[in-house]
């Protein structure tokens, strides 16, 4: 086909034949055009219905619309119109109406005056107009939901029950376009069936956080996979979506999605993962870090914090507020729950009359349990030990504060508090370590009462400072000077820790037992963008990620005391190396010790096991290796074949045989060199003078 | 193991350093009686080496550009270079001289005496309007302007280029990974293998010339068959290859290469990777590695005999290694 200049349409005729009828319409021809048309609307959003109300004669009624009006609707924008139905009496019917100006302010009124009470017989009950229709037009007589049909999804957790005790995790290389899920066999991964996919994912991959589901990322939404063979279990709509976050319950999953439209201006949905329904969704009111809600540990709350504002806890399956209403909190900064208890703790910026507070509080009771004061406080960050026997919440502290022309707060001469919170103790008593220097990362040991933290600034030289929280005090135990660190990783069943120097520190990893604090090995992995340690704390995995770094991708296996057991660079471009997470173990603690005590009994079986798998692997290795051999023979064979065959004309080209290096021997010729040993040096200006 | 076994390795292993060449090294041949070293670098004079000690027997002075290739006849009698002033050069080996010089419109790329050393194959670059071009010579016509017959390469130019069984064809790697084999006395290509890709910086036949093994910018070397392009074996690496051989002794194949000078971003000389890597031919396993260079290895072979070998690199210098008894005795369980 030619391209268009090359013909010529001067002689043509375009206009259509008479009869001609068009068959397309113009949704096709300009859909997106017509999609903008202004329509009539069917919803009105702006307006209000406040049910709940008491009911008065005509003589209060004004004042009672006067309060209404006061109390909950004025601080949300303009009413336009109010109006409150009366019977032929003139006496209210115990609600009203109102209209505001956008549909933004009806919503913001609605969340706010949702169930709040007049007084002790009355509690408003608020509903859009727009639902009106919708709850008059509810069937009277309650039919019962369908049941849905029983997916039989298999077992989800199969891959716990592998003979071994192996784990899994997932890779995803060439760039992003493969992912491929490993057994890991230590020095020989093995991939599981039916999991290595093109096009997986569009972005990343996220296991659940009890690694029953890999979730994947796509332009519609998110995809559950899980069971053997990792087959779809569900699919949560989202257009866009950029982040997700799993409840720790694995329950629920909550998305994140920036590109919002009119029609659904929610950025932020709740879903449920068994069945897929979307409980709640959020309009993502303010910027804030992700997680914006977060769950406490059995995923029967979810919080938010309105900075500033109030505090929002939200409990399940209801997807409601906890008791109907949003603690209110001035001046609140954050939150976080522990991690083993239904204790939430969060912070309040100082003020001019008050100091900053750090308070924790029990959930649903929202008793408070601890309360501290602190005083020139920039900021203030919660570390949770993650057995939730400690809380440390950083505090940067300043010396002179300064106020900006555009009134932002500039702090001066920055120093570091840690408060020390012992969750165990009765009425949690908190202590204080100050820090000097600035400080950059801060992590505690799980399972242990050690935390480390890395000090200075990285011109003048980083040092890692180990501490110990003492049945009395907080000591320092260690103090490692001159480190190129910038993370601290530690086992997830402690003790062992791993100080990296990711990105661009060059790699290199530091591996320090801490019942002695001796540095089990140094390594280096060049470049090394990530670090992760196996679920289970016997492995430790470096991995230079393509979409930091675009050459020498790979990633690097290393047993818990750093010694490199396997190097993972087969696969082209690697992206992400994510272990697939362990469902806490079922043991308890007195059992755990009861195995520690008899480990000699249990490792004499373990070896033995891992002698026979190393010898079967080499019978293999060797199987293959003859099996090459032999392949390589036959091939070599019929080459050879060939060449032999061309003898004759070999010898008729070059007139002698060549075939060898000594095929020629009575040809060659004995050559002798001679090859100066010693070379002396004589000045020229000394030369005796030669005669011209 | 493999570690281990490149440690001792380096340890008895002394290197000859070949100083003579002022610029990065092209290309390091051998001839075949694997006494004479020859050497081509970015400067303008290729070099003569005795292969025993590393003392140089002489500079060929003529070219007045970089020299992109060389090779030695069978006989070891005379010597081909072609060089990036537009002009290939016949050399007498003995005396140093000149005895054959043509123009070409273009850089000589790759040359190559055929199997009987009568007649010499030339490839040019594709650059300022002309194509990239198959040029075969009959040297025993003296003086000899004129090519005996020329082919033109419509797409992708060559790279490197070395004759086939018996001198019936020519084998061309290009630049965009093709691999073919060309007629050029019937102008035809007699058939087209992909099996890189990325440019094909070196192809190097074994003794027999029954096979040949490939370098390529895609990271790899492979070994493929001369008959029928077939593709055997794949060594795989984490940086260009430049240049690769197959040992005439063990089954076991040299790899030189390294990340390109622009695409070093960050100081440490591990980061480029400039070692010397030995596969073995038939498991595709790497088990040796051979420090020593600075920037990325251009050229590299085997002695004739196998029991040393030659690097040369972008760095300079010419490195001549002899194997120590623990590699003839090293065997893969």
């Amino acid at each position: 086909m030619g391209s268009e200049e090359d013909i010529d349409v001067s002689g043509e005729d375009f206009t259509d034949p008479d009869d001609f009828v068009d068959d397309i319409d113009d949704k096709e021809l300009l859909g997106d055009i017509l999609a903008e048309k202004p329509q009539e609307k069917k919803a009105i959003n702006n307006a209000l219905v406040l049910s709940g109300l008491p009911i008065v004669d005509s003589a209060r009624i004004e004042r009672l619309q006067a309060f209404i009006r006061d109390k909950f609707l004025d601080k949300h924008g303009e009413v336009v119109k109010f109006s409150m139905p009366t019977d032929e009496n003139g006496n209210s019917l115990g609600f009203a109406l109102c209209c505001f100006q956008t549909d933004q302010q009806a919503l913001d009124a609605l969340t706010d005056i949702q169930g709040a009470s007049l007084d002790k017989m009355h509690t408003l009950n608020v509903f859009k107009f727009s639902d009106f229709n919708r709850l008059a037009d509810a069937d009277d007589e309650w039919k019962p939901p369908e049941k849905a049909p029983f997916v039989d999804r298999g077992d989800l957790r199969s891959w716990l029950r592998e003979d071994r005790c192996h784990d899994q995790f997932g890779v995803l290389h060439t760039a992003g376009s493969v992912a491929t899920i490993y057994w890991h066999w230590p020095g020989d991964p093995q991939p599981v069936d039916s999991a290595t996919r093109n096009n997986w994912t569009e972005s990343r991959l996220h296991w659940s956080p009890l690694g029953t589901y890999l979730a994947t990322y796509h332009t519609k939404g998110i995809a559950l996979w899980g069971g053997e063979k990792f087959e779809q279990i569900n699919r949560f709509q989202h257009k866009n979506v950029q982040i997700i976050d799993f409840s720790p319950c694995e329950r629920y999953l909550v998305t994140f999605s920036p590109s919002v439209t009119k029609e659904d201006p929610h950025a932020i949905k709740m879903f449920e993962v068994d069945t897929g329904k979307m409980k709640r969704s959020f309009l993502h009111e303010q910027a804030a870090k992700w997680p914006v809600f977060k769950w406490s540990h059995k995923g029967e709350f979810f919080a938010r914090v309105q900075t500033g504002k109030a505090l929002q806890v939200f409990e399940t399956p209801s997807f409601s507020l906890l008791d109907k209403k949003s603690i209110s909190v001035q001046d609140v900064q954050d939150l976080s729950w522990s991690p083993t208890d239904n204790i939430l703790a969060y912070w309040i910026a100082e003020t001019d009359n008050q100091p900053a507070r750090v308070i924790l509080m029990t959930m649903p009771e929202k008793r408070e349990v601890a309360t501290k004061m602190l005083f020139n406080v920039a900021d203030c960050r919660m570390h949770w030990h993650p057995q939730g026997n400690y809380l440390c919440v950083r505090v940067n502290r300043y010396t002179k504060k300064k106020l900006d022309a555009d009134n932002t707060p500039k702090y001066i001469n920055i120093y570091t508090n840690f408060e020390v919170f012992r969750m165990r103790e009765k009425n949690i008593p908190v202590e204080k370590i100050e820090v000097t220097d600035a400080v950059s990362c801060f992590n505690w040991e799980p399972h242990g009462s050690k935390f480390a933290m890395v000090q200075g600034i990285a011109s003048k030289g980083l040092s890692v400072v180990f501490y110990q929280v003492n049945a009395h005090d907080i000591e320092k135990v260690k103090v490692l000077e001159k480190r190129n660190v910038n993370t601290i990783s530690w086992s997830p069943i402690g003790q062992h820790v791993v100080l990296a120097g990711l990105r661009s520190a060059n790699g290199g990893l530091e591996f320090i037992d801490t019942s002695d604090m001796k540095t089990t090995a140094n390594q280096e992995h060049f470049g090394a963008t990530d670090i992760e340690w196996d679920p289970t704390g016997r492995y430790v995995v470096t991995t230079v990620s393509f979409w930091h770094v675009k050459v020498d991708n790979a990633s690097h296996v290393y047993s818990s005391h750093g010694t490199l057991l396997y190097k993972l660079n087969k696969l082209e471009r690697i992206c992400q190396f994510a272990w697939r997470p362990r469902p806490p173990t079922l043991l308890s603690d007195e059992q755990i010790k009861n195995i520690k005590k008899n480990m000699k009994t249990y490792s004499r079986r373990f070896e033995k096991e891992d002698l026979q798998s190393s010898t079967r692997a080499s019978k293999e290795l060797l199987e293959k290796r003859a099996r090459l051999k032999t392949e390589y023979e036959k091939w070599r064979a019929k080459l050879l074949e060939k060449f032999r065959g061309e003898k004759q004309k070999r010898l008729e080209l070059r007139g002698v045989d060549t075939d060898e290096l000594d095929s020629n021997a009575q040809d060659f010729v004995e050559e002798t060199l001679e090859f100066p040993i010693k070379v002396e040096r004589i000045r020229i200006d000394k030369l005796p003078q030669v005669a011209e | 193991f493999a570690f281990s076994q490149l440690s001792q390795l380096n340890q008895i292993m002394k290197p000859i350093c070949l100083l003579g060449h002022m610029r990065s090294i092209t290309q390091v041949r051998f001839n075949r009686d694997g006494d004479l070293i020859f050497t081509c670098a970015k400067d303008p004079h290729p070099s003569i080496w005795f292969a025993l000690n590393g003392e140089r027997l002489g500079s060929l002075v003529g070219h007045n550009g970089a020299v992109w290739c060389v090779d030695c006849r069978w006989d070891s009698k005379k010597v081909l270079t072609g060089s990036a002033d537009n002009s290939a050069k016949l050399w007498d080996t003995e005396t140093g001289k000149c005895v054959l010089s043509v123009d070409t419109n273009s850089a000589v790329r790759s040359c190559g005496f055929d199997f009987a050393g009568t007649s010499a194959m030339l490839t040019t670059d594709k650059t300022m309007g002309y194509k990239c071009t198959i040029l075969l010579y009959d040297i025993r016509q003296d003086p000899a302007g004129q090519p005996a017959c020329q082919m033109l390469v419509p797409e992708s130019k060559i790279t490197s280029a070395v004759w086939g069984p018996l001198s019936r064809f020519l084998i061309t790697g290009h630049e965009n990974g093709d691999l073919c084999q060309m007629d050029v006395r019937a102008q035809k290509v007699i058939r087209t293998e992909k099996h890189h890709k990325g440019a094909i910086n070196d192809i190097r036949m074994y003794k027999d010339g029954t096979m040949f093994v490939t370098a390529s910018k895609d990271h790899t070397a492979r070994l493929i068959d001369s008959y029928e392009l077939q593709l055997f074996k794949t060594y795989k690496t984490e940086r260009p290859v430049n240049s690769a051989d197959i040992s005439p002794l063990r089954p076991h194949v040299l790899l030189g290469g390294g990340q390109e000078a622009q695409d070093v971003t960050t100081s440490g000389a591990h980061v480029g990777k400039f070692d010397a890597k030995f596969f073995h031919t038939v498991y595709e396993e790497e088990f040796a590695r051979v420090k020593g260079h600075f920037g990325p290895i251009n050229s590299v072979g085997f002695t004739p005999d196998g029991r040393g070998f030659v690097t040369g690199g972008e760095d300079g210098f010419v490195r001549l290694h002899s194997f120590d008894n623990d590699y003839f005795d090293f065997e893969f369980e």
